[in-house]
């Protein structure tokens, strides 16, 4: 097992990879389902559903890659994670607006 | 603006000297009683507040909150300045005021 | 991760900044200049022949003459005019081959001017996002993913910096690594709201085209278009019907304009689908005390008609919220003095950037100093940051220079400006790979102070705008570039002497070694720091 050396998979580099992997995908996933939630939930149009989304996710994506180094360990990142953008999915699936695939 | 400046100025110079470190700076023999840096603290917020009313006044909400800004750190620079390389100034003035 | 929150955060911060440091120098300079980009222009082009006197609808009918006369075949022709800061009249235009081009004109007689040919400070301000030599999209991304590092970097060192109140105004000179600490609170805690929304609004500009489209996409699939007709308050494009038509003379159209808004505003007319039957012409404005969105009138450039008044429908929340973060970024809105307040602020944050990178190194110099061996990392960070820190001002000033010295004829001119830049920062990088860092640094002080110091004087050799003229006509744009130069020239040279007094102080370590005795000779060591 000498190619998975510590020296790449370390828990450094895995919170690296959730950071900027992970975290980046969720990001988006949170500003998808802020915009659904803004423009479904409310009388706002559709484009500035979609402006509030984008504004907010680089904070979004901030806060998490803070939250990813903060973290206690490594397992409870990945778990962190998986469960966020799982829920994230779901809704999205649940406020999507028709037309769209 | 000028105006301002001079607002924002004073209330960094009157800020810093509620720290009891800049005070001890500036008056190499007074110790910091608590009730004079509470009068200097609140003088400072005022006038910071003050620059802030003189900015929106002139430029509207908008630019008037930049100029805050902009000036509030020019002159905190200055002053970190002042306290770093001239504190004989700072003393000069203290000795003018009383 | 590896101790306390805090720990953690420091461990954050230190790799975010570290990591991008350069290139984010790199955009604090450009963007910093970039608020200066039109003065820059102007002196870079002094054959420009200002418009003073010049009313805006008689510019307005010599470039609609100078397109009807000069041009064959025009699909869309713009005419930037002299308003505000701008000092150039510029007709632009493309044909119906997909050709396109640009004139300057005189604003009194409509005639072409021969001006230099130059990237201007224009250029400068746009590598401040699109970089150079790299496609466009490759460079957007880099800027992006830079200015995200910024926000994490910013965000960590708020929470890491203990004492933000009580060191607020700290500064204890002479100290070592305790002053370099001081200094980079100052210059970050300090000019922090403007930290904060100039890295926040960065990301928002380029988030379309690189880290956030799938924002849009989820709530728009593949039709953007919409998204962009719906978000815009500028009336949508229309394609030419095909069917020619002949056009209405624009003075018809400036009439309303000027009952409208009256003309003095008006900084851009721009003229769609030309001898089309679908011709538009858009006037805009930009109203420079306020942070708004620039307002345009469209009309239909067969009846008159005036089609859509950007100015009609009050925008929505977070549209106005949209605009204003982006007009604090660019900062157009700005009168000169504010501006200064805005380049100060700029310069500030490439000091801050400056002092991070410099205390990291100074940090591991003297950890290095303990051990009595210095890692390879270290000793390349200490040349990288000399030749960045120092060169990148240095490789400026040659893109001025080069302005002065290259015949005013010569082909591809911009490109070669630009390659003078580039050339100078490349040598300026590898020299303190061949000198001891601290003498590395002080020749480059030397440079500096040369560079600047004496570009006034290449700009009185050369042209007729040097400083003795520009003082005695009020022309303050010129004036205050040579005296800026001049200013930068001095501080490079205190800075100079200041490292020549330090050095003869005796405080040279004796383990300082150049880069290149460093990588040949230094001992294998542990990797982890």
């Amino acid at each position: 097992m000498r190619f998975y050396s510590e020296r790449f998979f370390n828990p450094v580099s895995s919170r690296i990879a959730a950071a900027v992997v992970g975290g980046f995908l969720l990001a988006n996933l949170f500003s998808i389902l802020l915009s659904y939630v803004v423009y479904s939930l409310s009388p706002v149009a559709k484009v500035d559903g979609v402006n509030v989304g984008i504004l907010g996710s680089f904070l979004i994506y901030a806060v998490i890659i803070i939250w990813v180094f903060a973290a206690r360990s490594v397992h409870q990142v990945w778990l962190g994670l998986l469960i966020a953008a799982s829920l994230s999915a779901v809704g999205i699936t649940l406020l999507m607006p028709e037309n769209l695939l | 603006m000028v105006l301002g400046f001079a607002l924002s100025l004073l209330g960094c110079v009157l800020l810093s000297l509620s720290m009891k470190r800049h005070y001890g700076q500036v008056t190499k023999d007074g110790r910091l009683s608590k009730r004079v840096s509470i009068v200097l603290r609140v003088l400072a917020y005022l006038c910071l507040f003050a620059c802030g009313v003189v900015c929106i006044q002139r430029c509207g909400v908008g630019i008037g909150l930049v100029w805050w800004w902009g000036l509030l750190t020019l002159t905190a620079l200055l002053q970190t300045l002042l306290l770093a390389y001239w504190p004989q100034w700072l003393r000069a003035l203290k000795e003018i005021v009383y | 991760m590896n101790g306390t929150f805090r720990q953690s955060m420091n461990w954050l911060h230190t790799w975010s900044g570290l990591l991008v440091g350069s290139l984010l120098y790199f955009m604090f300079i450009t963007g910093s200049l970039g608020y200066f980009d039109t003065e820059i222009d102007r002196w870079m082009q002094p054959e420009v022949v200002l418009a003073e006197g010049a009313e805006t609808s008689s510019m307005v009918l010599l470039a609609e003459q100078y397109v009807a006369q000069q041009l064959v075949d025009v699909e869309s022709w713009r005419v930037a005019l002299p308003v505000g800061r701008e000092p150039l009249l510029t007709v632009s235009w493309r044909d119906t081959q997909g050709v396109s081009g640009e004139t300057i004109l005189n604003p009194h007689t409509g005639l072409p001017v021969a001006v230099r040919k130059t990237g201007g400070g224009q250029l400068l301000y746009m590598m401040h996002w699109q970089l150079h030599y790299l496609p466009n999209q490759v460079a957007r991304w880099l800027t992006s993913i830079a200015a995200m590092f910024m926000l994490i970097a910013l965000i960590t060192g708020i929470v890491v910096h203990k004492k933000i109140f009580k060191d607020f105004f700290t500064f204890r000179p002479n100290k070592k690594q305790r002053s370099w600490l001081d200094v980079h609170n100052i210059f970050s805690v300090l000019p922090l709201p403007f930290h904060l929304m100039i890295t926040y609004s960065g990301l928002l500009f380029l988030a379309g085209s690189t880290m956030m489209p799938a924002i849009i996409t989820g709530s728009y699939g593949t039709d953007w278009q919409s998204y962009f007709d719906e978000r815009s308050t500028r009336f949508a494009i229309v394609e030419p019907a095909g069917k020619s038509a002949a056009p209405l003379p624009l003075v018809t159209v400036i009439n309303d304009v000027e009952q409208r808004w009256g003309i003095e505003n008006v900084g851009r007319v721009i003229v769609r689908n030309s001898g089309d039957i679908n011709t538009r012409v858009s006037f805009s404005r930009f109203l420079s005390d306020d942070l708004k969105a620039r307002e345009t009138l469209t009309y239909d450039g067969i009846s008159g008609e005036l089609l859509h008044d950007s100015t009609a429908k009050q925008p929505s929340l977070p549209t106005q919220t949209s605009t204003v973060l982006l007009a604090l970024h660019e900062g157009l809105f700005a009168s000169w003095p504010l501006r200064w307040l805005y380049f100060l602020s700029g310069i500030l944050g490439a000091g801050m950037i400056a002092t991070g990178l410099i205390l990291w190194a100074v940090k591991r110099r003297a950890k290095a100093e303990r051990l009595g061996k210095a890692h390879r990392g270290l000793v390349f960070v200490e040349g990288l940051n000399a030749g960045t820190i120092i060169g990148l001002p240095i490789a400026i000033a040659v893109y001025f220079w080069a302005n002065r010295l290259l015949a005013i004829n010569v082909a591809d001119r911009e490109e070669k400006e630009v390659a003078a830049l580039f050339i100078a920062w490349a040598i300026t990088l590898i020299y303190p790979m061949f000198r001891p860092v601290k003498r590395a640094w002080r020749e480059l002080l030397w440079l500096a102070a040369a560079a600047y110091g004496l570009l006034p004087i290449v700009n009185a050799f050369t042209t007729e705008h040097h400083l003795a003229n520009s003082l005695a006509q009020g022309d303050w744009v010129m004036a205050g570039f040579d005296l800026t130069a001049l200013a930068f020239g001095a501080i490079a040279l205190r800075a100079a002497f200041y490292l020549r007094a330090k050095e003869s102080r005796g405080q040279l370590k004796s383990i300082e070694k150049s880069s290149i005795e460093a990588l040949v000779t230094a001992p294998t060591e542990v990797t982890a720091q």
